[in-house]
């Protein structure tokens, strides 16, 4: 979070578009410190905790960003714009590897080998009561049961906490397929979680 | 009385999944690799150049043509003899301007496209 002196991003990003490329660097590094973490967490979620993989998507991803600043617009918030960027980032890659789907086909997904690490990882979080711990750890492995676009539209809309229509424009879907993502996502998950809501 | 439960559900999970959310990552080194990963930047063309180049070859020609007005004059009346002096049918003007639009809209083309208005 920038503090109130910070300048905020449309700043940065016309001082990093407007002079010497020393500067020019200078303020976007300004912008990748203040987005790094939301962009990495999201990617992460995305990713079903694949830390690595997150990490070089997010780099990828910032990298375009630094291309392509000339052609952001004013319409979305800056975050928005680079949480579209490595959504794009996150599809290629997964196309490549052919197993991510955003459209409304409600399809689940096979778990990979992170899952058990990443939930260790959330169970090692210090300071959580064992209670809260649990609690966390059974929602991230409900979260794996979503399907990828599920997933993705909580994590836009939650996580990040874009409306249905930002959450769209990020996604590259319609707004109406990003409610049917949200509301199966919710079906599934409190499905999942029935014995902790009850 | 079910509707009212599963509106409690609803909320409940709401607040879960924004408890959910991850905790801030720290940086790490990681804005330090991106800024040894990016690309050196390709200045962008403030939107003001291209008229103001426009303009700017414009009053060279009207300060040549002023400065050497015989010179001027003599250039055209030479060009408008030869251009009379040919003989030229429909056909071959309707080829002409043809060839001419291509040649514009080529031009055209080259000056307004993409890379020259970049991305970086």
């Amino acid at each position: 979070m920038p503090s109130p002196q910070a300048p905020d991003d449309r700043v940065l990003i016309a001082r990093a578009l407007a002079t010497s490329d020393a500067a020019s660097r200078v303020a976007f590094g300004e912008l990748v410190r203040r987005h790094q973490s939301s962009v990495r967490a999201t990617l992460r979620r995305l990713t079903n905790g694949n830390d690595a993989l997150a990490d070089d998507l997010a780099q990828e991803a910032f990298v375009l960003a630094w291309r392509n600043l000339a052609s952001f617009r004013d319409e979305a918030r800056f975050s928005t714009w680079l949480y579209r960027i490595a959504t794009n980032c996150w599809l290629a890659n997964a196309r490549k590897r052919k197993d991510v789907l955003l459209g409304d086909r409600g399809e689940d997904v096979e778990h990979d080998d992170d899952d058990e690490d990443a939930m260790s990882a959330l169970g090692a979080s210090v300071g959580d009561s064992s209670h809260a711990t649990s609690l966390r750890m059974d929602m991230a492995r409900a979260m794996r049961v979503l399907s990828d676009g599920e997933r993705a539209a909580i994590v836009q809309c939650y996580d990040n906490d874009l409306t249905h229509e930002e959450a769209a424009y990020v996604l590259g879907i319609p707004v109406g397929t990003v409610k049917t993502h949200i509301l199966r996502a919710k079906k599934k998950l409190k499905a999942a979680m029935a014995d902790w809501a009850s | 009385m079910e509707r009212q439960a599963m509106a409690n559900e609803g909320d409940w999970l709401d607040a879960q999944l924004r408890a959910n959310r991850p905790a801030p990552i720290a940086d790490d080194g990681f804005a330090a690799r991106v800024m040894a990963a990016l690309p050196a930047a390709t200045r962008a063309l403030p939107a003001w150049r291209r008229p103001a180049l426009v303009v700017l070859w414009a009053l060279a020609a009207i300060g040549l043509a002023l400065s050497l007005p015989d010179a001027t004059l003599d250039v055209a009346r030479q060009g408008y003899r030869l251009f009379t002096a040919i003989p030229v049918s429909v056909p071959q003007l309707a080829v002409a301007m043809v060839a001419a639009a291509v040649v514009m809209w080529t031009i055209a083309g080259y000056t307004l496209r993409r890379e020259l208005v970049p991305a970086r």
